[in-house]
């Protein structure tokens, strides 16, 4: 939070799933039925306070030229060109570990904000809870559950899964959510 | 030091350990269970498997894989030991002066080499069945007859039809799904023997998308160089609820049977133990057996055991203790029970003997594995692996053939978790994709992803993985072995196993002729192979050295590659880069199976074994060694079933003798 112009918790809440939802590319109710955001939040917030600070500000500041608050209302297009600015090379190199430090955490559970290949190797980070495991997104981007937290029933293997999107809460081909 | 007495001991708490218990408790005998390892709840090895980063098949299970072994009470090899960032110090020049290929304070086993030994098993309440994977295959007949039908390796002193019965108790126990007539059809021709008129106790498993993809593409195909053998798809016999059994659920796909069905939907020996309880058995953990004892007449008397307890998150020593028995059966798995024997005198042998039951010599020698020859690939379309149980279908048509007096057989196991096992996914593909790295080989522009696009890419490469393994008929070797250093010892004091490990040219051999089956496989079903065999890896300096678990291609071999059509040759199939390889591997890499064997093997006469066909020990009439550790050789098929059988049988010739009064 900035000391000058402190935002509320509300404001921060709305601005870390929005650019969540940005950046893993899941729907804003999709990362709101997990029940994790607010745990997220506050892992993120207070591993790396500064730098998470200025990405908030700087996707703020990108999102007010789509003239939305809403990054599902967005085309496809749209929220490429947002991230590719969020994430381009010319930004602080810090801002970018916390994004990509981010998009792990929805992804996978667990994080690494700083020296991604460092901190892996060096094996310093955990999966941040059992939920944090089993509400992954990278099992349901393959359209399944994270191993060992199935919900189906018998046989369910047998047959495709649904669609992407109803794992997602979008469609690929176009901007919106469904 | 107290003292207490009972008709039998059984050391180890497994499968078969518990199948003894229930067998001879239902006689109405006093029977004790020693356990080492504890018994830990269901939901706190469920917690420490969602929150763990490794998801090894020991990572639910103490120890912590990363403990010291040397300060354990109860320590067990584990996965996480043979990681390149465990090898020892100065390794590879080290490992010929007297080292040992892993450094002995990430490692249990102690590993001499020339290669590494990397099977695991589990000290811990239900032993190793807390982390199997389920597959309940019956052996063939000429499994059990590879010196007469083929020249090599040794006849088990029982065959097939022999334990046609036990096999059925076996999966009436674990309550196996299977269909017998699909398993007559695919393997009757190939000497799988069943009892007239049998049925499975529960209907077979569902198959996946991916057990279908394959079948369509390779059923009934007969492949050039596979002696005129079809190649089919069949549903896998498994220890797994198709439908209720023994008041457990039926299985949901969890996708993670090892290391644990998380609403155990899959047998494990806790199960038989209950019963066994309940039949009177007394089952006590934290007892560690460090000593068989034998009479003056040269009978067992017992055993001698130290007990151990947790105390504010530390295990220590609480005390020792003695127990006799009319019988001891010890049943503590293929590392465990040659550790023990060894460990054990027979003063009435004199100062020379080396252990207990070893006359014969063969205690601790002869330890066989199933090496696994693993193989991946990305199927042209979305199969959507990553569901349903871990496997459900292998092709057993290839277990037996002529081939046999040349190399070894297989079974194929298909895998339904995409790159897990290889690459470890979907964590490396997926931080591959958004770090912009190529571990896992599926992000070779190196590009960063984000939002709708990570979706889409992640989703277009995960659900079109999936993965082949072979699993290898190793020949046994006396030099293969279990020892003990008597200078490097575990947290209780006793000293730790030593492994000597390598494989055959023979063994070797059917690595060459898997690596072309996969080949065929790929080809016929459209898929592009990603097989890496790395010839060195990183170690914890960030140096390159030699892969312990490599081995090279003999030149001699390279013909089997160059008779292959063009179209097995191309990039797409071999996954090598270097022209200069003509699509050649230059060797291979192995896994374990987990499936440890041999170590007291049975035979026929004293000088050639370490028990009899009853599993009793030729030097000690009422010692019974029970596990896969008794196998002569390593056979096709996984070894559960066959082990809990045997068990069967030796709880027959025990209940024998204590009926007719032939009590020490």
């Amino acid at each position: 939070m900035n000391q000058q112009n402190p935002k509320s918790d509300k404001q921060q809440m709305h601005l870390f799933i929005q650019l969540s939802s940005l950046l893993t590319g899941f729907s804003v109710r999709q990362l709101e039925k997990t029940g994790l955001k607010s745990v997220y939040l506050e892992h993120v917030a207070g591993k790396r306070k500064s730098a998470f600070d200025s990405l908030l500000e700087n996707f703020e500041e990108l999102l007010e030229k789509y003239k939305t608050n809403s990054v599902d209302q967005m085309k496809v297009e749209e929220r490429q060109e947002l991230g590719d600015a969020l994430l381009h090379p010319s930004q602080p190199e810090a801002t970018i570990q916390v994004a990509l430090g981010i998009i792990e955490m929805w992804y996978l559970g667990s994080s690494y904000f700083e020296d991604r290949n460092k901190e892996r190797e060096e094996e310093k980070v955990k999966v941040i809870s059992s939920s944090a495991y089993t509400k992954g997104l990278a099992w349901r981007a393959m359209q399944s559950h994270a191993m060992g937290a199935s919900r189906k029933h018998y046989g369910h293997w047998s047959q495709p899964p649904e669609d992407l999107s109803a794992f997602t809460g979008r469609s690929l081909n176009r901007g919106g959510e469904q | 030091m107290s003292h207490q007495n009972y008709d039998v001991v059984i050391v180890g708490a497994g499968i078969g350990g518990a199948i003894m218990a229930l067998e001879l408790g239902k006689l109405g005998r006093r029977i004790l269970v020693l356990e080492a390892g504890p018994d830990l709840g269901h939901q706190k090895a469920a917690d420490t498997f969602f929150q763990s980063t490794e998801k090894t098949p020991e990572s639910p299970y103490p120890p912590r894989v990363d403990a010291n072994p040397g300060q354990e009470v109860s320590p067990r090899p584990t996965t996480h030991a043979t990681f390149p960032e465990n090898l020892s110090e100065g390794y590879p020049e080290n490992l010929h002066g007297g080292g040992y290929i892993y450094d002995s304070e990430k490692s249990y086993l102690l590993q001499k080499g020339p290669l590494p030994f990397l099977s695991t098993s589990e000290r811990i309440l239900g032993g190793t069945t807390q982390h199997w994977l389920g597959t309940s295959v019956r052996f063939l007949e000429n499994d059990f007859l590879m010196a007469s039908r083929y020249g090599v390796a040794k006849d088990w002193p029982i065959g097939a039809q022999e334990l046609a019965e036990d096999y059925a108790r076996v999966e009436e126990e674990v309550g196996v799904a299977s269909d017998a007539e699909e398993q007559r059809q695919d393997l009757g021709p190939m000497g799988i023997r069943y009892t007239p008129g049998y049925q499975y106790p529960l209907p077979p498993i569902a198959s996946t998308l991916v057990d279908q993809s394959v079948a369509d593409a390779v059923d009934g195909r007969s492949f050039d160089g596979f002696q005129g053998l079809a190649a089919k798809v069949t549903r896998t016999p498994a220890g797994r609820n198709s439908e209720p059994y023994a008041h457990k659920p039926v299985c949901i796909g969890n996708t993670n049977c090892i290391p644990l069905c998380p609403i155990q939907a899959k047998y494990d020996a806790r199960r038989t133990l209950g019963k066994a309880q309940q039949n009177g058995v007394t089952v006590n953990t934290q007892c560690v057996v460090h000593r068989v004892l034998v009479g003056e007449n040269g009978r067992v008397t017992g055993v001698e055991y130290t007990t151990w307890a947790n105390d504010n998150g530390e295990s220590k020593r609480t005390g020792t203790q003695t127990v006799h028995a009319h019988y001891v059966v010890l049943a503590a798995h293929a590392i465990e029970t040659p550790r023990l024997l060894l460990m054990s005198r027979d003063e009435n042998r004199g100062a020379l003997a080396e252990g207990v039951a070893n006359s014969s010599g063969l205690v601790g020698k002869n330890l066989m594995d199933h090496p696994i020859y693993l193989t991946w690939a990305l199927s042209p379309e979305p199969i959507w692996g990553y569901r349903g149980p871990l496997s459900t279908s292998g092709i057993e048509t290839l277990r037996d053939g002529p081939f046999r007096s040349e190399r070894a057989a297989w079974r194929v196991e298909i895998g339904n978790e995409g790159w897990n096992f290889p690459a470890n996914d979907p964590w490396t593909t997926t931080l591959d994709l958004i770090d912009g790295t190529n571990n896992g080989q599926l992000n070779p522009k190196g590009k960063r992803h984000f939002g709708d696009a990570l979706v889409a890419e992640l989703n277009g490469r995960l659900t079109r993985q999936w993965r082949l393994a072979f699993l290898m008929d190793q020949s046994p070797d006396p030099n293969n072995r279990v020892a003990l250093d008597e200078r490097i010892r575990d947290g209780l004091g006793f000293p730790r196993p030593v492994v000597h490990y390598d494989l055959s040219d023979y063994t070797k051999l059917g690595f060459v002729h898997a690596e072309i089956f996969a080949r065929h496989v790929y080809r016929a079903t459209g898929s592009k192979s990603y097989v890496r065999n790395p010839g060195t890896v990183r170690n914890r300096e960030g140096r390159e050295v030699p892969n312990p678990s490599f081995f090279s291609m003999k030149p001699e071999w390279r013909r089997y590659f160059k008779a292959l059509p063009d179209e097995l040759m191309t990039q797409d199939i071999t996954n090598l880069e270097d022209p200069k390889a003509e699509g050649i591997p230059e060797g291979f890499r192995y896994f374990g199976a987990g499936h440890i064997m041999g170590t007291c093997t049975m035979g026929s006469s004293r000088s050639s074994s370490v028990v009899d066909k009853d599993l009793r020990s030729w030097d000690h009439d009422n010692l019974f060694i029970v596990g896969s550790s008794t196998f002569p050789t390593a056979a096709t098929a996984n070894p559960t079933m066959t082990l809990a059988a045997l068990a069967y049988r030796a709880a027959r010739a025990i209940a024998k003798d204590l009926s007719s009064g032939g009590v020490g």
